[in-house]
């Protein structure tokens, strides 16, 4: 299930499924930074990965340091100088294989509930090899019992043709089905960044009908005083 | 490191207004570091090598071989990457540049063959490739480059004891059925150790940066902040891709961020494919000089 806005006190937050692994982020931001953070033209991103147990250690450090770099493109940071954007995930359910693209788009999707401004949106695919190359969606469920090779693929969605931002490979893989995977991708990318426009939509009109019908007379009221 | 704005002006300019460009150290765009070599440094060990990358790098690796439990799969490789504490304070393991070190040789690692390393139905060799960054004054992905040829340098070098069976296969007497027998002998002569299969699968990673039309292998680290986006890109000595990953931020500097298009990093990839198959012909000509002291492998 992909829903945004389901945390109360975060600017902005998700819900995020792709493949076998899930997480919820939330986004405060832009906030006051420490001043041994703070930087005189641009706003500072920092991202904290919580594990499905324990406390964050190594592997999580390396995906939130892996974020950061996709993240500190994509948001126009020199629109908030000397502030934080902080990025919180929690990881819900993970084999780690899907993890990296779940949590790129999961803290894309919390960024712009959160209102803010990105160049471009930034969306991730992942392609399990073994034997055969197979791109997940993000419904789908389950994963590939022993994969020989994972791709984690990130894309600038934006831009035309889709460009892109960010690539990792896990495992060797024969170089034919490589070419063939970044020919591919763009397209799974872009069925991604539809869905990720669909559930956008639909909770935005959603809300505003949702309120509208409930305190027309408020509404109103408001626009009188404004 | 903070480099300011006319600094890295510079090194933009020099590098894509000119043709060809011109780089702070003088190499072409292809052109990797000046790199020298040396095995079997260490005593004690089934393997090692020791690798210096220009005057920023320097690696030693160790092999050691021992009898454990069999995975599934057959035998096992085993990283670990330490920091010197001279060189860095990180060097705990919780720390994030040994563990990316760490995870990034054992990507490398489990390319390799292993199912041979099993000698009975439940012993294999389990092979530890232990690496100590001695000195380093680039940013850690340089590190790579070094740690993954020093690696290849090493295993190259290995050499497992003999190990001889007896001849035993699963046999049923009657209604008992006897396990094939768990029994060993190794063979203490040296002379008779064996060395690794499956080598020809072990990479080595070299970094290439695009910088607008142009693209640099092992960039420096103002090169680095000027760069579009850096990959770190895993090559065998077939010319196989076998391991890509972003390293660096890259982006700030240039106007257009990190996004690159397909074509372009199938350039990355195709550069970096001819240069470590370069690298890899020229470093094996030092496995003849083993326990001579350093060689040149890239002048």
């Amino acid at each position: 299930m992909n829903r945004i806005g389901i945390l109360s006190r975060s600017d902005g937050s998700s819900e995020w499924k792709q493949g076998s692994a899930r997480v919820i982020c939330g986004v405060n931001g832009p906030i006051d930074v420490k001043i041994r953070d703070e930087r005189l033209n641009k706003a500072t991103v920092e991202v904290l990965v919580q594990p499905v147990s324990g406390v964050a250690e190594t592997l999580e450090k390396m995906i939130s340091s892996r974020i950061v770099g996709i993240l500190e493109d994509a948001i126009f940071l020199n629109t908030y100088p000397r502030t934080l954007i902080q990025v919180s995930i929690q990881i819900i359910e993970e084999d780690g294989t899907d993890t990296l693209a779940a949590v790129i788009n999961g803290a894309v999707l919390a960024l712009l509930d959160a209102g803010i401004s990105l160049k471009y949106i930034p969306c991730a695919i992942n392609c399990h090899w073994k034997n055969k190359i197979t791109q997940d969606e993000p419904d789908v469920d389950g994963t590939i019992n022993k994969l020989e090779s994972i791709i984690t693929i990130c894309y600038s969605i934006s831009s035309e043709p889709a460009k892109l931002i960010f690539l990792e490979t896990a495992g060797p893989i024969p170089e034919e089905d490589f070419f063939r995977v970044l020919e591919t991708a763009p397209l799974h990318a872009e069925e991604v960044s539809k869905k990720m426009k669909e559930l956008l939509f639909e909770t935005y009109n959603e809300s505003d009908g949702h309120e509208n019908e409930k305190n027309p007379k408020e509404d109103v009221e408001m626009d009188v005083v404004a | 490191m903070q480099l300011s704005l006319p600094e890295l002006s510079y090194t933009h300019k020099s590098i894509t207004e000119f043709e060809p460009a011109i780089r702070n150290d003088g190499r072409s765009i292809d052109q990797l570091r000046p790199l020298s070599g040396q095995v079997d440094v260490l005593p004690g060990t089934n393997g090692s090598a020791r690798v210096k990358w220009a005057s920023s790098v320097e690696i030693v690796i160790g092999v050691k071989a021992e009898v454990g439990d069999a995975t599934p799969e057959g035998g096992k490789y085993v990283a670990s990457v330490e920091i010197s504490p001279s060189v860095s304070i990180q060097n705990r393991e919780t720390d994030e540049i040994p563990s990316f070190l760490t995870s990034a040789l054992q990507d490398l690692l489990n390319a390799l063959a292993v199912d041979y390393l099993k000698f009975t139905p439940s012993k294999a060799w389990i092979i530890h490739v232990d690496a100590v960054v001695i000195l380093s004054s680039s940013p850690y992905e340089n590190i790579l480059s070094a740690l993954s040829l020093a690696a290849y340098l090493a295993l190259q070098t290995t050499r497992l004891p003999k190990i001889s069976t007896p001849n035993v296969t699963d046999i049923t007497i009657g209604s008992t059925k006897y396990e094939p027998s768990e029994e060993y002998d190794v063979d203490s002569e040296w002379e008779n150790a064996l060395p690794l299969q499956g080598l020809e699968l072990m990479s080595v990673i070299i970094l290439v940066s695009s910088i607008d039309q142009v693209i640099i292998v092992d960039p420096t680290i103002e090169e680095s902040s000027v760069a579009q986006v850096t990959y770190a890109i895993g090559v065998q000595a077939s010319g196989a891709i076998s391991y890509t990953r972003v390293v660096g931020t890259g982006g700030g500097y240039a106007s257009t961020g990190r996004a690159i298009t397909v074509e372009r990093y199938i350039e990355l990839l195709e550069t970096a494919s001819t240069v470590g198959t370069k690298l890899l012909n020229a470093s094996s000509d030092i496995l003849s000089f083993k326990g001579l002291g350093f060689f040149d492998i890239l002048p």
